[in-house]
């Protein structure tokens, strides 16, 4: 079991990493377009802050998801040695 | 696909960098034993001191194999020359933190330094391939960004290095998934820098396997990440190395995390992981400790060291296969 949540937590990073990338850029220039040529160095800014703010949501959902994990599995090994 | 001509080069290659990393490390540890360069084995009861900087003959089986690569694909000399250039400079920031440990602020900074002779030779192209997304044009943006793409594997690989086997292992995992991927693409060049590192960090990994006889130190590390980093930027697969290095990146950003800053091992007075009685190791409780991979992989029980070590690598082993698959979807823009 450990290993197989361990492999889980591994698969959602990697595929958060590519799909994550992926839906940055798309996310990005859909709010962002090419077409807004008017300002291009306002835009190329503002596309790296919008970009750092979704890559640091992901990042906290990272931390969410793996300090659930910790903390509910060293609870149930301590429940555990707590019974007779 | 590489020619028959360049694998058979590319297999010389990494014989003679497991070779060199092989023969060169008993009278290196010795020599550094005599001179007291040594590390403490925290997680043995036992406690032994082990010759430190033993990462020297990583870097010279890279070094030599480097070369005689330069002489087997003269053409792209230049490439060579960045990817050396960069080892060597990341492995002399070892050799100064191994002797005089930097502080947690100044290692990245001056990891970042080691980047210097891709952005002099211009070893690097600005427009990187993303699977399903295709080629982003980064003209401006990606020198800047070669700067993280070496400084953060060497700072990453630095922090994983905490077990027997642990990085040296897991790393020459990484090194062949991306050599194959090198190779799929037809880079020769690279695919034979890949595959000297691959050489030397399992030459190295045999005798820094669990009970370890010598350590990498800093030097070893910060080489060999900074190395991994080189290859992704001059062989223009950053989404595959990304990929393969998911359990560094995974033990680096929780590591930082749950401290909120840049750290260093020595300086965490809640540890992560204790030593028990009985020679195992287990996940402490402390609320203030740093989540690294180690306490996730140790949070539903304790285990021995080279249990650890072994589930490290088959997570790298699967991170690595990803990685493989990723670079097929490149052709999914």
């Amino acid at each position: 079991m450990r290993m197989v949540a361990l492999a889980g937590l591994l698969v959602f990073v990697c595929f958060s990493v590519i799909f994550g990338i992926f839906l940055m850029v798309r996310a990005v220039m859909f709010i962002l377009p090419s077409s807004l040529t008017e300002f291009r160095i306002v835009t190329d800014v503002l596309r790296v802050v919008l970009a750092l703010v979704l890559a640091y949501a992901w990042l906290r959902l990272w931390k969410v998801i793996t300090d659930w994990y910790f903390w509910r599995s060293v609870g149930s090994v301590m429940r555990g040695r707590e019974k007779p | 696909m590489l020619d028959p001509r360049s694998t058979a080069a590319v297999i010389a290659v990494s014989l003679v960098a497991f070779g060199v990393s092989y023969l060169t490390i008993p009278p290196l540890s010795s020599w550094l034993k005599r001179r007291g360069v040594v590390g403490t084995d925290i997680h043995k009861l036992d406690k032994p001191k082990i010759p430190e900087m033993c990462g020297l003959a990583v870097i010279a089986g890279v070094t030599v194999a480097g070369l005689l690569s330069s002489a087997l694909f003269g053409e792209h000399s230049r490439e060579i020359a960045a990817f050396l250039g960069t080892v060597l400079i990341a492995g002399t920031i070892g050799v100064v933190d191994d002797l005089r440990p930097l502080s947690p602020k100044l290692k990245p900074i001056l990891t970042a330094v080691a980047a210097a002779p891709i952005l002099l030779l211009a070893t690097y192209n600005p427009h990187p391939v993303f699977p399903l997304i295709g080629t982003l044009r980064l003209t401006i943006l990606y020198p800047f960004l070669i700067l993280f793409a070496i400084a953060v594997p060497a700072n990453a690989v630095n922090m994983l290095d905490v077990f027997n086997g642990s990085m040296s292992g897991t790393l020459a995992i990484v090194t062949l998934a991306l050599g194959l991927v090198l190779a799929l693409s037809g880079n020769a060049t690279a695919t034979s820098l890949a595959f000297a590192l691959f050489g030397s960090l399992l030459g190295f990994y045999l005798f820094n396997r669990y009970p370890a006889r010598v350590f990498g130190g800093d030097t070893g590390s910060l080489a060999t990440g900074a190395a991994v980093g080189a290859l992704s930027v001059i062989g223009s697969i950053e989404a595959v190395t990304i990929a393969a290095l998911a359990p560094y990146i995974m033990n680096a950003f929780y590591g930082l995390a749950s401290i909120g800053r840049l750290y260093e091992r020595r300086e965490i007075r809640s540890r992560p992981v204790r030593l028990r009685s009985d020679g195992m190791l287990e996940a402490t409780t402390h609320r203030n400790a740093p989540v690294t991979l180690t306490r996730l992989i140790l949070a539903e029980g304790p285990m021995r060291e080279q249990q650890i070590v072994r589930t490290m690598l088959l997570l790298t082993a699967l991170s690595s296969t990803l990685a493989v698959l990723a670079f097929f979807l490149r052709e999914v823009p």
